[in-house]
C-alpha cells in the first residue's frame, strides 16, 4: 500500500505544487499525456474535497486557507487557464468549480480572490475572455467568468477594456453554445451591476449602439432574437435613463426598429415592437423621429391591422398594441405639396 | 476522439428516424469521414419552448462525455432552425428492442442497468438530471453499448405534461414526487425511480400499471401510494417471476421517500449489479442478441419502415408556407419608407435601401408576397365576417363541447396509444392517425355550426354512426362481403353485436366523473397530499 501514498501528496500545499508541476508536462503531442492529464484529475478533485470535504471529511478551514495562499503564491489559477483545453473533459469543469470555491471564500468584507485577480493577476479575467471563443474550452471560460462579475470590480475592469467589444464578436460565432454562451455573459455585464452599467452606457452610446444595432441586423435568427431581447431589457431598467433619451432620439435607431417590424418573423416582430412602442410612447419626440413616423403613418396603420397577437394570451401586450395604434391614428397627415 | 460538426454543409442528411416532442430527427453522414450522426432539428420560430430554456438544454449536453451517453459533436443555427448533431446509435431505442416480447434473462437486464446506473451516477455528480428516462431513451449500439440519449433537450415536465393531454405519451415512469410537484422540487432520485420502472418493462414487456390502467389513472394511483409496500403491492412485486436480488433492487428503486431512495453510487454496490462478473465480450454478444432478435421478428412480421426523406427548405418557401399555413395576418412585410432618413454618422452603415433587402428577401420575390398579401386580406376580411356570427352563436355549444371532449380526447388518445405501441408507426402513419383523430373530433365537437339548421349537423353526423353501426352489425341476410367487413371493422371480441350498443352507452355513462378528475387532477393531488 505504501507506494498508493506516496504518489498521493497530502499536504494543501503539496497538492498546489503538484499540480503545476504536472500541468506544465502536459504535452498533448507526446504520447504520455494521458497519464499527466489523469495526475491533474486527480489533485484537482483533491482540491476539491480540501474545500468542500466529502462523504467522509467535513472541510478544514484551516487547510482551506492553506490551499488557497498556496495557489495565490504560485498562480495555479493562472496555470489552470493557459493550459485549460490540455486538462481533460471533466477536469475543466473542476477548475470551473475550484474557482466558483475560491470566489465565494471571504475574510471579513474581502474576497482574497477578488483582490488577487484584480491586484496580481489580470491576465487571468482576459484569459479566460479570450477562451470564451474556443470550442473545447468556450462554456467554462463563460462560466468562470460570470462567476467573477458577480463582483462589481471585476465587472468594472472588464467593461472599461477593449476585450469587452470582443463579445459583440462572440456572440455570432458559427458554434451554437459558445454564442449563447457568450450572450449570457454579455447579457450579465451588462444587467448585473445597474449603476456601473448606467453610466457605462452614457459615456459609451456611440460605441454601444453601433454595435448593438449591427447584431439586430444580423443574418443569424438566434443573434437577432437575442440582441433585440437584451435591448428590450436595458430601456426597460430605470436607472439607464440617459441612454434611453438618447436612443429613442435617435432615428437610426428607429430605423432598425421599423425592419424588425418588417421582418417575416413573428417572433422578431413582437420582439421590435416592445421596442417600438417606446418611440411611439416617448412624451418629447424629436422632430426627426416625428418627420419619419409621419411619413409612414399609413405604413403603421397597415402593419398594425395586420399584427395579429391573439395567440400569445397576453393581455399586456394587446393593451399596449391598441395604444400604439391610438397613437399613431393621432398623428397629422402627411403634407402633399 | 472530439468531432465537431460546424455547418449543415459539412453533412449528408439522409432518412427520418424519428420525431421528438422537441421536432425531427434524422439520420446524416459527415461527408468527410462518412461518420453516421443523428441530427435534430428544432424550430425556433415555431416552436413555443423559450430560447433560453433550449441554449440551457443545449449546454448541459454538452458538458456530458461518457460512452454511456450520446455523444454531443455539434450545434448550430440554419435559418429558422436549430440543427444539433449527436453521435448515432444504430441498434436502436430498448422500447423498440421489446417488440418481439420481454427479456426474460436476468443478466442481460442488470448488463443494461448497470451502464445506465453508470450514466446517471455521471449526470448526477454533475448535478444534472434526465428528468425524462423511459425505454425509447435508452438505445443500443450495434456493438453492443448501451447508451442514454435524450436528456434534457427534452423539455421541461410542465410542458410536457400539457402535451401528454393532447396527444399521447405515457407517464408510466413517473415518480410520485414528479408527479405531484410539476414545478420541478424533485431532484436525481426521480430518475432512479423512472430507472426502476425501466427494469421492469424490460422483463415485463411494459412499464408498471401500463397493462392495467390508461395513463391519467395510473398517475393518480402512484401518487396516492404513501408507503413503499404501497405501490409494491400495486405492481403486485412479490408475485414476480424474478430472482430475490433483482426484486430488492427494483424495491430499492421504488422507495416513495426520495431521500431514502437509493443513488445511482449506491445501486451500482447492488448485488444485482456486482454478482455479473461475465466478461465484457460476453456482455456485449448477450446485448446484441436483443437486436438479432428485433431483426427476425421484423422479418417474420413483415415491417417495412417507410423511409421518408430530409428535403431541405429554402428560406424563401419557408416563408411561403407560414404565410399559407397562419393564413391571415402573418409574414407579409410592411416596406416602410425610410428613404428619406439622414444619418448623422451614417458611414458606418450600409445604405437604407440595401439594408432592406439584406433583411427580407431577394427583391422579386417581395414583389411576389405582396400580390399574395393584396389577395390574402380580402379572403381575411371575408372570413373574419363568418367569424364573427360563428362566435356569437357558439357559446351555446362550448357548453357542450367542455363535457364531451375531454373524453373523446382520452378515447382517441388511448386508441392512438395502443395502436402506437403496438405497430412502431412510422411518420406518415402518425400523421395519419392524428388526422384521423382530428378529423374526428372535429365532426363530433366542433362540426360545422350553422346558425340556420342549429347543431342539426352533429346530430346528423352521429345519427350517420349509428345507422352505420346499425347496418353493418345486422345479422339476418348477411352476404359474404357483409361478412368481411364485419371482420375487418368490429372488434373480435364483440361476437355478439348488442354488446356495440352497450358498451357505446357504457362510454357515455362514464363521461362526468372521470373529466372532472382529469380537469383537476393536480389540486385534488395536492389536496389530498396535503390533508394526509
Amino acid at each position: 500500500m505504501s507506494f498508493l501514498f506516496k504518489r498521493n501528496p497530502r499536504t494543501p500545499q503539496e497538492v498546489v505544487r503538484s499540480l503545476n508541476e504536472q500541468i506544465s508536462k502536459i504535452d498533448l503531442t507526446n504520447d504520455n499525456h494521458k497519464k499527466y492529464q489523469d495526475d491533474c484529475a486527480r489533485f484537482l478533485k483533491q482540491m476539491k474535497v480540501i474545500l468542500n470535504g466529502d462523504d467522509e471529511t467535513e472541510p478544514q478551514p484551516d487547510q482551506i486557507t492553506l490551499l488557497a495562499q498556496e495557489i495565490y503564491q504560485t498562480d495555479c489559477l493562472y496555470y489552470l487557464i493557459t493550459n485549460l483545453s490540455k486538462l481533460n473533459f471533466d477536469s475543466r469543469k473542476d477548475v470551473s468549480i475550484l474557482f466558483s470555491n475560491l470566489l465565494r471564500r471571504k475574510i471579513g468584507n474581502q474576497s482574497p480572490t477578488v483582490d488577487y485577480l484584480i491586484n496580481s493577476k489580470p491576465e487571468i479575467i482576459m484569459l479566460l475572455i479570450k477562451g470564451q471563443v474556443h470550442h473545447e474550452i468556450g462554456l467554462i471560460c463563460g462560466s468562470i467568468i460570470r462567476d467573477c462579475i458577480k463582483f462589481e470590480v471585476i465587472n468594472s475592469l472588464i467593461i472599461a477594456s477593449k476585450v469587452f467589444w470582443n463579445y459583440f464578436g462572440y456572440v455570432q460565432s458559427d458554434i451554437f453554445e459558445v454564442a449563447t454562451d457568450s450572450f449570457t455573459t454579455l447579457h450579465d455585464l451588462l444587467t448585473l451591476h445597474k449603476k456601473l452599467v448606467s453610466e457605462f452606457l452614457t459615456s459609451n452610446y456611440d460605441q454601444f449602439n453601433k454595435n448593438i444595432n449591427q447584431l439586430i441586423q444580423s443574418k443569424n435568427y438566434v443573434v437577432k432574437r437575442q440582441s433585440v431581447r437584451l435591448l428590450s431589457e436595458l430601456v426597460l431598467t430605470r436607472t439607464n435613463q440617459n441612454f434611453l433619451n438618447r436612443y429613442f432620439d435617435d432615428t437610426i435607431n428607429l430605423k432598425v426598429v421599423m425592419l424588425l417590424l418588417s421582418d417575416k418573423s413573428k417572433n422578431l416582430q413582437i420582439e421590435g415592437f416592445h421596442i417600438f412602442k417606446f418611440f411611439i410612447a416617448k412624451p418629447k419626440k424629436s422632430q426627426k423621429i416625428m418627420d419619419i413616423l409621419i411619413k409612414n403613418k399609413s405604413n403603421f396603420i397597415e402593419f398594425l391591422e395586420k399584427f395579429d397577437l391573439s395567440s400569445l394570451n397576453d393581455s399586456t401586450i394587446i393593451d399596449e398594441k391598441d395604444y400604439v395604434w391610438n397613437e399613431i391614428k393621432k398623428l397629422p397627415e402627411i403634407e402633399r405639396l | 476522439m472530439s468531432t465537431r460538426v460546424f455547418s449543415g454543409e459539412e453533412l449528408t442528411v439522409c432518412e427520418q428516424v424519428g420525431k421528438g416532442g422537441f421536432g425531427v430527427v434524422y439520420r446524416g453522414l459527415i461527408k468527410t469521414t462518412n461518420e453516421e450522426v443523428a441530427i435534430k432539428q428544432i424550430d425556433l420560430e415555431n416552436d413555443q419552448t423559450d430560447l433560453y430554456e433550449i441554449n440551457k438544454e443545449i449546454q448541459i449536453i454538452s458538458e456530458c462525455r461518457l460512452p454511456q451517453i450520446t455523444r454531443f459533436m455539434g450545434c448550430f443555427v440554419k435559418n429558422y432552425k436549430l440543427w444539433v448533431i449527436m453521435e448515432f446509435v444504430n441498434g436502436g431505442s430498448l422500447f423498440e428492442l421489446l417488440f418481439p416480447g420481454p427479456v426474460q434473462d436476468e443478466k442481460i437486464i442488470s448488463i443494461i442497468a448497470k451502464e445506465i446506473l453508470i450514466a446517471l451516477e455521471y449526470l448526477h455528480n454533475q448535478g444534472k438530471i434526465h428528468r425524462d428516462l423511459k425505454s425509447q431513451n435508452i438505445l443500443l449500439s450495434s456493438s453492443g453499448e448501451v447508451k442514454l440519449t435524450d436528456f434534457g433537450v427534452s423539455t421541461q415536465l410542465s410542458s410536457n405534461f400539457s402535451r401528454r393531454n393532447t396527444t399521447v405519451g405515457t407517464p408510466y415512469w413517473m415518480a410520485p414526487e414528479v408527479i405531484l410537484n410539476n414545478n420541478g422540487g424533485h431532484n436525481s432520485k426521480a430518475d432512479m425511480w423512472s430507472l426502476g420502472c425501466c427494469l421492469y418493462e424490460l422483463f415485463q414487456g411494459k412499464p408498471p400499471l401500463q397493462n392495467q390502467y390508461p395513463p391519467m389513472k395510473a398517475l393518480r394511483y402512484i401518487s396516492r401510494c404513501i408507503k413503499d409496500e404501497d405501490f409494491a403491492q400495486l405492481i403486485d412485486l412479490d408475485s414476480l417471476q424474478i430472482s430475490d436480488n433483482f426484486r430488492d433492487f427494483l424495491s430499492k428503486c421504488f422507495i416513495i421517500d426520495p431521500k431514502e431512495r437509493f443513488s445511482a453510487s449506491k445501486l451500482l454496490k447492488h448485488k444485482f449489479i456486482t454478482k455479473n462478473t461475465t466478461s465484457s465480450v460476453e456482455q456485449q454478444k448477450l446485448v446484441k442478441g436483443l437486436i438479432t432478435r428485433k431483426h427476425l421478428w421484423d422479418q417474420e412480421n413483415h415491417v417495412l419502415k417507410t423511409q421518408k426523406f430530409y428535403l431541405p427548405t429554402e428560406m424563401v418557401e419557408n416563408q411561403q408556407k407560414w404565410a399559407t399555413e397562419e393564413s391571415e395576418e402573418n409574414a407579409e412585410t410592411i416596406k416602410f419608407d425610410i428613404s428619406t432618413i439622414s444619418y448623422s454618422n451614417s458611414s458606418d452603415y450600409p445604405s437604407p435601401k440595401s439594408s432592406t433587402h439584406s433583411s427580407s428577401v431577394s427583391p422579386p420575390s417581395t414583389l411576389d408576397t405582396e400580390v399574395e398579401t393584396t389577395r390574402q386580406t380580402t379572403d381575411f376580411s371575408k372570413k373574419k365576417a363568418n367569424y364573427q356570427t360563428l362566435t356569437e352563436n357558439n357559446s351555446k355549444q362550448k357548453n357542450l363541447v367542455k363535457t364531451v371532449q375531454p373524453e373523446l380526447n382520452r378515447i382517441l388518445n388511448k386508441v392512438f396509444h395502443k395502436l402506437e405501441t403496438r405497430n412502431n408507426l412510422s411518420t406518415e402513419q402518425y400523421d395519419l392517425l392524428v388526422t384521423l383523430n382530428q378529423t374526428i373530433v372535429e365532426l363530433f365537437t366542433f362540426s360545422n355550426y350553422d346558425p340556420k339548421s342549429n347543431s342539426s349537423n352533429k346530430i346528423l353526423v352521429c345519427q350517420y354512426v349509428k345507422y352505420f353501426l346499425k347496418e353493418l352489425t345486422k345479422t339476418e341476410n348477411v352476404d359474404n362481403s357483409r361478412l368481411m367487413l364485419q371482420k375487418m371493422i368490429i372488434p373480435s371480441d364483440m361476437k355478439n353485436f348488442s354488446d356495440i350498443n352497450e358498451t357505446i352507452k357504457l362510454k357515455k355513462k362514464t363521461n362526468d366523473p372521470l373529466d372532472e378528475i382529469e380537469s383537476s387532477l393536480f389540486e385534488t393531488w395536492i389536496n389530498e397530499m396535503k390533508s394526509n
